[in-house]
């Protein structure tokens, strides 16, 4: 193998690859990105077995050739190389060796056969589709934050897309939840995916999705049973996606929540920011009193010290007091966009429907804390 | 093959399977019979740890001559008469099978002399019946142990591990007892003697803790009394370690019920809970408790050789064990100075023995500044004069300085030298603060929006539904469904990350041998363990006198505060005895 390419153009083929690859691994080769050189391209290829990210640049390929070397090295020199310099890389020592020369530095680094590399690029059938990249980027931005961090229940650690019919209409659905809460966005199908299987995306591949999504405008997206693969311009990002059912998670939407409270987004966020500083550092509990046109929140911890504020809301139901774990709140108050949230409730131990009236195409739950 | 009635030589040697497995359990069985003849003293003679020869001599009340030959007969005792006597045992033996057995598979001579009788009589191993010599009393001569049973000789262990077997059996003896006067012969010279003493049970048998346990252990034993019910209900006496004594195996917990040595594994695990985060996972607490129960209370009935008992009320038991032992740990707080090396430890109720002397109360002129230790070269963090304290209400005494930004340095009234893991210690204190706090809040519940539904036993299921109001206390609700599964509807606000399904798993894993919460509290101390590290005083932390001192004394008012969150000590203490002997002025 042999060729030369410019410092820019390599850079941006490896700048995806330091989040896939793994630091600590057992398998050497896990650590290492494979550089294939042929037709005047270089492919560059990291993997941590569950997710494979994909570079492909121009080059001046003089012989072609596949190795593998330590990506976070390669990935450090050239970060570290000056703009505009030409790179060229030779294996030497009969393929042991990749030479990598940069005006005046040289570098000798040391190769693991190609062989041995773990190729999970390929996607088996499957159903293709192009989504544009903005759309593909709110569908998980409005949802992640409600997936669980408890690595023993993998299904709910994932966002969970999908299609379904409402009202005659086909949508593409996301959903995640960590079993107190829920977060779930719509967006009108795309095109070609309409027949797309339900997959459970993993935690780092949500991730590097959303990272993708910056790269172009148009996403190409092909979704198996097994695989889900997202292609950007010069990247290719593909990933397993978790094998379990999700979790029959209509059922606990409520559809009969009756009691409607509209109150300014900012000032509530406000408030339960300032009140749950003296809510119990745990377990942050915020608690609402509701009464016609007028909320109060309260908070109080093992000190015996209180806070409390009293918001004028849009409300003309039935007095109620629930509870709310403040950081729930927040998060809800980072996930709305518009200048108001609506709260549905129906008593003070049922889950409470959360809606942003700026945006019908997403729609949260979140259970009440007992207090 | 016809069937037959079995002849009584060989019922004899299959009842002696049970009960007799090895030399130790000849003395176990002899001891046992001298102690139910009302023996002031015991005698134990061996030869080639019993395999050879086995004597057991008491000064107890004797058999008459008319009955030695019945006393070797199986089923024959004077111990119990009628059914309802089994369920008020009061005596070791009732079975009447252990002199039968033992004249079986050995060449068993039996003498006796009994109370009042003019001249002592004895039974050949051949069965006749002559006069012999001897104070009143009985003897029991066990010749060429199972000689009769040669496949039972071949499971025998070392002639060594029989002799360590006898000592085991013997040491529960002389625990149990501390009113009796115990001699063993080994292969014909006195290797040990414990004599009797006088005195209330705990107060006796404190002088045989040092040889019996260790002298770590009569040091810094920790007495403690509880009853349950009234005069007939149960009574529990003994002695535990304090949280900084341990050891690495549980088999230094001696439980006598009735005077009976028995091994209890729900006792264990309530002395072992009591102990809870004071002591380092994986190591043992030392104990030797008496447990005093009306004889229908308990069921000895179940294992011939008897260290297993039932009890009819186990969970009672459980919390008086748990309770009482808690108690004495809380007592033990750091004004009496149980410091790891400070010796320092005398409950007022126990007058002093030679082995359980403390170092007498040093009297040091409180003017004197203490730092006068330090002149100019130690490392000593502020340099200010701390103010003088009143001596006897400060063990941890007053702080000079820092080591390392690490340890507080603090010399007491005594002259000790006490050095503090200032981040150990203010940790433990935080904790138990958090703790506290907690214990008098109610517990926050996470109701799930997707309830989780876990498969179980249907044991399992019912004993959990059994706790349910109690778990529910703790913010864990739960409900049936079906037989075999329970839905798992809220969870504690504290452990509200946790996969509930896991937790549930937690809980019912001890569920049978303890109570939930135990489970539960564990997992929530935990947390406030996490958060508690998080908010305590650094290591590395340079802190003023002022600090220190304040920390010295929080220390003073705080149970538990001797031990760390994880069991290691906070505390270490160098008596002014043992700063001498570091310099050899001693």
């Amino acid at each position: 193998m042999k060729l030369s390419i410019s410092r820019e153009t390599l850079f941006r083929a490896l700048r995806h690859m330091s989040a896939v690859v793994e630091k600590r691994t057992s398998i050497a080769i896990l650590g290492n990105v494979r550089l294939k050189a042929q037709d005047n391209k270089l492919e560059t290829t990291a993997t941590d077995n569950d997710l494979a990210v994909q570079g492909v640049a121009e080059a001046f390929v003089d012989e072609a050739g596949v190795t593998t070397v330590n990506a976070q090295k390669l990935f450090e020199i050239v970060s570290k190389i000056p703009e505009g310099v030409m790179v060229a890389m030779e294996l030497a020592d009969g393929g042991s060796r990749l030479g990598l020369t940069a005006g005046k530095a040289r570098f000798s680094l040391a190769t693991l056969g190609a062989e041995a590399f773990p190729d999970m690029t390929k996607v088996d059938g499957g159903v293709a589709f192009d989504i544009p990249s903005a759309d593909m980027k709110k569908l998980l931005d409005k949802v992640q934050f409600a997936a669980s961090g408890d690595e023993t229940r993998a299904y709910l650690t994932g966002v969970y897309l999908h299609t379904v019919e409402a009202d005659g209409q086909k949508l593409l659905r996301t959903v995640a939840t960590d079993g107190h809460r829920l977060a779930k966005a719509d967006l009108a199908c795309p095109e070609g995916a309409e027949e797309m299987p339900d997959v459970i995306l993993p935690r780092k591949c949500v991730t590097e999705l959303r990272k993708l999504a910056d790269e172009a405008k148009t996403l190409h997206v092909t979704v198996s049973e097994k695989k889900i693969q997202a292609e950007a311009a010069d990247i290719v990002l593909t990933s397993k996606v978790i094998d379990a059912n999700y979790p029959d998670y209509d059922r606990v939407i409520p559809k009969d929540n009756t009691a409607g409270m509209v109150v300014p987004r900012k000032s509530l966020m406000q408030a339960v920011d300032r009140v749950s500083i003296l809510s119990h550092e745990k377990t942050r509990s915020v608690r609402f009193k509701l009464e016609v046109g007028h909320l109060a929140l309260s908070a109080n911890n093992p000190d015996q010290e209180n806070a409390s504020e009293e918001l004028k809301v849009d409300y003309d139901k039935v007095p109620l007091e629930v509870g709310f774990n403040a950081r729930y709140l927040s998060d809800l108050g980072g996930q709305v966009g518009g200048d108001d949230m609506c709260f549905f409730f129906k008593d003070s131990a049922s889950p409470v429907l959360v809606k942003d009236p700026a945006d019908d195409s997403t729609t949260f739950v979140v259970m009440p804390m007992r207090v | 093959m016809a069937i037959r009635l079995l002849p009584d030589t060989l019922a004899n040697q299959i009842a002696a399977g049970e009960v007799i497995e090895r030399p130790a359990s000849v003395v176990k069985e002899l001891v046992e019979n001298s102690l139910d003849a009302g023996a002031r003293s015991i005698r134990v003679e061996t030869a080639d740890a019993g395999l050879s020869k086995l004597v057991v001599q008491d000064d107890g009340c004797g058999i008459p001559q008319d009955e030695l030959a019945l006393a070797l007969t199986r089923h024959a005792t004077s111990k119990i008469v009628t059914t309802t006597d089994l369920f008020h045992i009061h005596t070791f033996g009732f079975r009447g099978e252990a002199l039968p057995s033992m004249a079986a598979v050995s060449r068993l001579t039996l003498t006796s002399r009994a109370d009042g009788a003019a001249e002592a009589w004895q039974i050949t191993p051949d069965g006749e019946l002559q006069p012999a010599a001897l104070g009143q009393g009985t003897r029991v001569e066990v010749a060429d142990l199972f000689y009769a049973t040669p496949a039972r000789r071949k499971f025998l262990k070392s002639v060594r591990a029989e002799r360590m077997a006898i000592h085991d059996v013997l040491h529960k003896f002389a625990l149990a007892n501390p009113h009796i006067n115990l001699t063993l012969f080994e292969d014909g010279a006195e290797t040990w003697h414990v004599p009797a003493a006088q005195g209330e049970l705990l107060q006796a048998v404190h002088p045989r803790l040092r040889e019996l346990m260790n002298d770590d252990f009569a040091r810094q034993a920790l007495p403690l009394t509880a009853t349950r019910g009234d005069e007939h209900g149960a009574r529990l006496e003994g002695y535990i370690s304090p949280a900084t004594l341990h050891t690495g195996t549980s088999r230094q917990q001696f439980i006598f019920v009735n005077g009976r040595a028995v091994k209890d594994r729900s006792l264990q695990a309530a002395l072992k809970n009591a102990y809870g985060d004071r002591i380092p996972g994986g190591r043992h607490p030392l104990a030797v408790l008496f447990i005093s129960l009306p004889p229908e209370e308990v069921d000895v009935n179940v294992h011939p050789a008897k260290s297993e008992v039932r009890f009819r009320d186990a969970n009672s038991l459980f919390g008086l064990v748990f309770g009482a032992v808690r108690e004495a740990l809380h007592g033990s707080v750091p004004t009496s100075a149980a410091m790891p090396l400070a010796d320092a430890f005398r409950p007022a109720a126990m007058p002093a023995t030679p082995s359980w002397q403390a170092p007498a109360p040093v009297t040091m002129d409180l003017q004197a500044p203490p730092d006068k230790l330090w002149k100019g070269e130690a490392p000593v963090g502020a340099p200010q004069a701390p103010a003088a304290l009143p001596a006897e209400h400060h063990p941890l005494g007053a702080a000079l300085g820092q080591i390392d930004a690490t340890y507080i340095v603090a010399e007491n009234a005594d002259g000790a030298l006490v050095v503090v893991d200032q981040h150990a210690a203010h940790e433990r204190l935080v904790y138990e603060a958090l703790k506290a706090q907690f214990v008098a809040g109610r517990i926050a519940a996470q109701p799930l929006l997707l309830p989780v539904t876990v498969p179980l036993k249907a044991p399992e299921v019912d004993a959990l539904l059994a706790h349910a109001e109690d778990l529910a206390r703790f913010g864990l609700e739960v409900e049936q469904r079906g037989p075999t599964a329970v839905v798992v509807t809220a969870v504690p606000q504290l452990l509200a990350d946790v996969n509930p399904a896991t937790l549930l798993h937690d809980v019912v894993g001890d569920l049978l041998e303890l109570t939930p919460r135990t489970t539960l509290n564990a997992k929530l101390e935990h947390v406030l363990a996490t958060l508690a590290c998080h908010h305590s005083i650094r290591a590395g932390r340079r802190l003023s006198l002022a600090e220190m001192n304040s920390l010295l004394r929080q220390m003073e008012q705080t149970p538990d505060s001797l031990t760390c969150n994880h069991g290691r000590p906070t505390v270490v203490s160098l008596d002014k005895v043992a700063l001498e002997k570091l310099f050899a002025r001693r």
